[in-house]
């Protein structure tokens, strides 16, 4: 009798709890959404007709999914204290045109269809403007057709190319340069120090990998360059045999194509094989992190890497006020000092700039028309200035070549902005 | 006085749902698929279709693990079969209707699964189960390296739902389809449950061995089984196809497989009813996990919902298996079992 007794308590339990999270979600749904409260703030609020989802006379409420416990968790929490910090300062400030910001995070754990459902979720019941941020170059692109549909004014963290065509994606924007113009730079380099030299390849068997590869082997190919390449995911843990195998094919350089903090992994083996081969960091592994995690192995002192924004070493206003704000707002240094952090913040400089111009009332429409307009804009020398258009959705083609420097754990510039020439 | 429901004659066996209970819950249920859609918001409906098509892959799983008693850790692996094909065959093809890709998809994943059933003429248990693992790595390496046909690591775009010409999207183009095939899954298992296949798949979970000396003949029906439940994994992987628009190896994750596997223990193995519950308990799950920690932390500003939802998903994913298989191995149905019998044998208790 109390073996059933205590059957029934735990399947009561559970149960119960599930109704009740049912019951949340019913509950919170509706009422984020609630047209009655939107309608009563208007009438609150005569000064301005509220023209988009998402905007009401105080709050312009944004969305956006990183990844803050997958794989690449390490960079996507740095990418959204980006976004967050920045925002902070603007409502400090007074918001856009008296808004304040909203910022509504739903972690997208680097899963493609958990990315595409939050998307939705964001937008139908949390009812966001827009959501500006989805994290996986796949989920990003199975929402292509979404965006349009929804208007969708993103800064994708995956700077892959093919999305960056407006006349495709015309909501797709990105402060950076897409990945090709990064993955030229890498291949550029080495044709510059060695030409007809013998380049491994190290890149993860996805999309943003295949991508990463696809590029690389095409100007490998218009430089005269042999490429090897290897398979290494973003979930493996130890490179010994690949760089085993580049190590017997004999390459001169090996260039990256990873994300987050994998290249620890790869420069610690590379230390135990006495792997000689230089490496070419792709954009996206080119964080200080990366310095403190390598050690002191050799690898990284003699990597040269790719950034597309300015490193911690530089003297320039944009820097400084990164390094500033996360003072005053309590920004852990492991979550700032980061290629990704800069990045998010630069996409929220462009993004809050063209809300401005978009004026009292603003749709993804006017948004859209605004940032197209922007031109040279400053971001502090965070980056080149960038410049956009309604034939041009990314802000700059401008890369520098950065080299770690071990005892600072920064990366410092070692060129100054650089424009891979297109093939 | 009876102590319960018991099938006395061939006409009650020969009922689908004998029991007012049953029919009313039928009913509330075909109430509810009808005003869903009119009562619910688009994320939701989008949770409902993703729901429906994890009833059908379930289905499959079902067929085979919970009434044949075959092991498969590579649904996920047919899954991929038949989005892969439907985004070839729609690809190549965007006039054809919809359903007859849809059919096409099934049946070609129906023919795989008679490579993945050929292990288990040898195999039980653990070794069938690694078997079926190695099936999935297999195709998931032959997908990733057939990048011609399926975009490799690239992924590929599927066309819109074609009916004859009228393009089906979003989710409530999608959902009176997906309810249909639903509904039509449902019914042609139950019904092939009946019939001299269903009790050679049951006899074989039994005891194989007691079943090969009846004259079950254990090859046929193993194969018969794994390619049914390959052909429902295969219509599930196409409707996924075509609702997402878009397919790449990291839509059919080894996690995949576990999450269908949970769904069949979580619902009920060897049940078509505790396969919608179950299907509807794991895809849902995350929503709720969700919404909790978003009232936790409207209640407790300093909780950080972001990052505590991953931890709590797992957290109740883990609990829920352990608990059902410590506490009640029928699953979501075995609960439904004891709330119908006791409402059928009301104020008895026995």
């Amino acid at each position: 009798m109390q073996r059933v007794a205590s059957k029934w308590f735990w399947l009561v339990a559970v149960l119960l709890v599930g109704l009740l999270l049912a019951g949340c979600g019913g509950g919170s749904g509706k009422q984020s959404q609630s047209e009655g409260q939107l309608g009563q703030q208007k009438e609150q609020t005569p000064r301005q007709e509220v023209a988009a989802e998402g905007i009401t006379p105080d709050a312009i409420k944004v969305g956006i999914v990183p990844d803050v416990t997958g794989p690449t968790g390490d960079i996507g929490v740095q990418s959204q204290a980006g976004w967050d910090t920045y925002f902070k300062l603007v409502n400090e400030q007074g918001g856009i045109n008296g808004r304040k910001l909203e910022l509504k995070v739903e972690d997208g754990q680097y899963d493609q269809s958990r990315e595409i459902s939050l998307f939705k979720k964001l937008h139908t019941q949390d009812q966001v403007f827009t959501v500006v941020d989805v994290w996986t170059t796949g989920a990003n692109q199975a929402l292509l057709p979404d965006y349009i549909k929804e208007k969708n004014i993103v800064f994708p963290q995956s700077r892959a190319t093919f999305m960056f065509e407006p006349e495709q994606n015309p909501y797709v924007f990105i402060t950076s340069p897409p990945y090709h113009i990064g993955y030229y730079a890498q291949v550029d380099y080495v044709a510059k120090e060695k030409p007809g030299a013998k380049i491994g390849v190290m890149y993860p068997d996805n999309t943003f990998g295949q991508d990463g590869f696809k590029w690389i082997k095409k100007r490998a190919g218009e430089k005269g360059l042999t490429v090897v390449p290897e398979v290494f995911n973003l979930s493996d843990v130890d490179a010994t045999s690949q760089l085993t195998n580049l190590k017997n094919a004999g390459v001169d350089y090996v260039l990256l194509v990873q994300a987050g903090l994998q290249g620890a992994v790869i420069f610690k083996a590379a230390d135990q094989l006495q792997f000689k081969a230089p490496f070419i960091l792709n954009y996206n592994t080119t964080e200080p992190p990366l310095i403190e995690l390598a050690g002191n192995t050799e690898a990284i002192k003699n990597a040269v890497g790719v950034t597309f924004y300015a490193t911690f070493a530089e003297d320039v206003p944009g820097i400084k006020q990164v390094e500033e704000m996360a003072q005053k707002y309590g920004v852990e240094k492991k979550l700032y000092y980061s290629q990704w952090y800069l990045m998010t913040w630069t996409d929220a400089m462009v993004f809050t700039e063209g809300l401005r111009k978009a004026g009292d009332n603003p749709t993804t429409d006017t948004l859209k028309e605004a940032i197209e307009s922007l031109q040279d804009f400053n971001t502090g020398g965070l980056t080149a200035p960038l410049s956009y258009s309604a034939s041009r959705h990314y802000g700059s083609k401008q890369v520098k070549y950065v080299k770690a420097n071990v005892e600072k754990g920064y990366f410092e510039p070692v060129s100054d902005w650089y424009t891979p020439e297109e093939g | 006085m009876r102590s319960g429901y018991f099938k006395v004659d061939y006409r009650r066996d020969r009922e689908l749902f004998p029991l007012f209970i049953e029919r009313l819950v039928l009913a509330v249920a075909v109430v509810a698929a009808i005003i869903l859609p009119l009562i619910t918001d688009r994320y939701l409906l989008h949770l409902t279709n993703l729901t429906m098509i994890a009833i059908v892959g379930a289905i499959g799983l079902n067929l085979l693990m919970g009434y044949t008693g075959q092991v498969s850790l590579g649904h996920a692996a047919f899954l991929a079969i038949g989005g892969y094909t439907t985004a070839i065959v729609a690809g190549y093809l965007p006039q054809l209707p919809f359903p007859v890709v849809i059919l096409i998809a099934g049946a070609v994943t129906s023919v795989t699964g008679l490579l993945a059933a050929v292990p288990a003429f040898r195999l039980k248990g653990l070794y069938l189960a690694l078997s079926t693992l190695a099936f999935y790595y297999i195709v998931m390496f032959i997908i990733l390296k057939a990048e011609p046909l399926t975009g490799g690591a690239m992924g590929r775009h599927i066309p819109e739902l074609n009916f004859f010409g009228l393009e089906l999207d979003g989710e409530y183009a999608f959902y009176p389809v997906g309810l249909a095939i639903v509904v039509l899954g449902l019914v042609l298992a139950k019904n092939l449950l009946r019939t001299k296949t269903g009790r050679a798949w049951k006899a074989i979970r039994d005891w194989d061995l007691a079943a090969e000396a009846m004259g079950v003949n254990l090859r046929m029906y193993k194969t018969l089984s794994f390619t049914t439940g390959a052909f429902y994994a295969g219509v599930a992987g196409s409707l996924y196809a075509y609702y997402i628009g878009f397919i790449s190896p990291q839509d059919f994750t080894f996690t995949v497989s576990v999450n269908y596997i949970a769904m069949v223990i979580v619902g009920g193995m060897g049940t078509l009813a505790g396969t919608v519950a179950g299907a509807a308990f794991i895809t849902m799950l995350p929503n709720w996990i969700n919404q909790l920690a978003g009232y936790l932390q409207s209640l407790w500003p300093a909780f950080q919902a972001s990052t505590a939802v991953p931890y709590l998903e797992r957290l109740f994913f883990g609990l829920a298996i352990v608990l059902f298989l410590i506490f009640e191995p029928e699953g979501l149905f075995g609960l439904w079992k004891s709330l119908r019998n006791y409402l059928v044998m009301w104020p008895f208790r026995y």
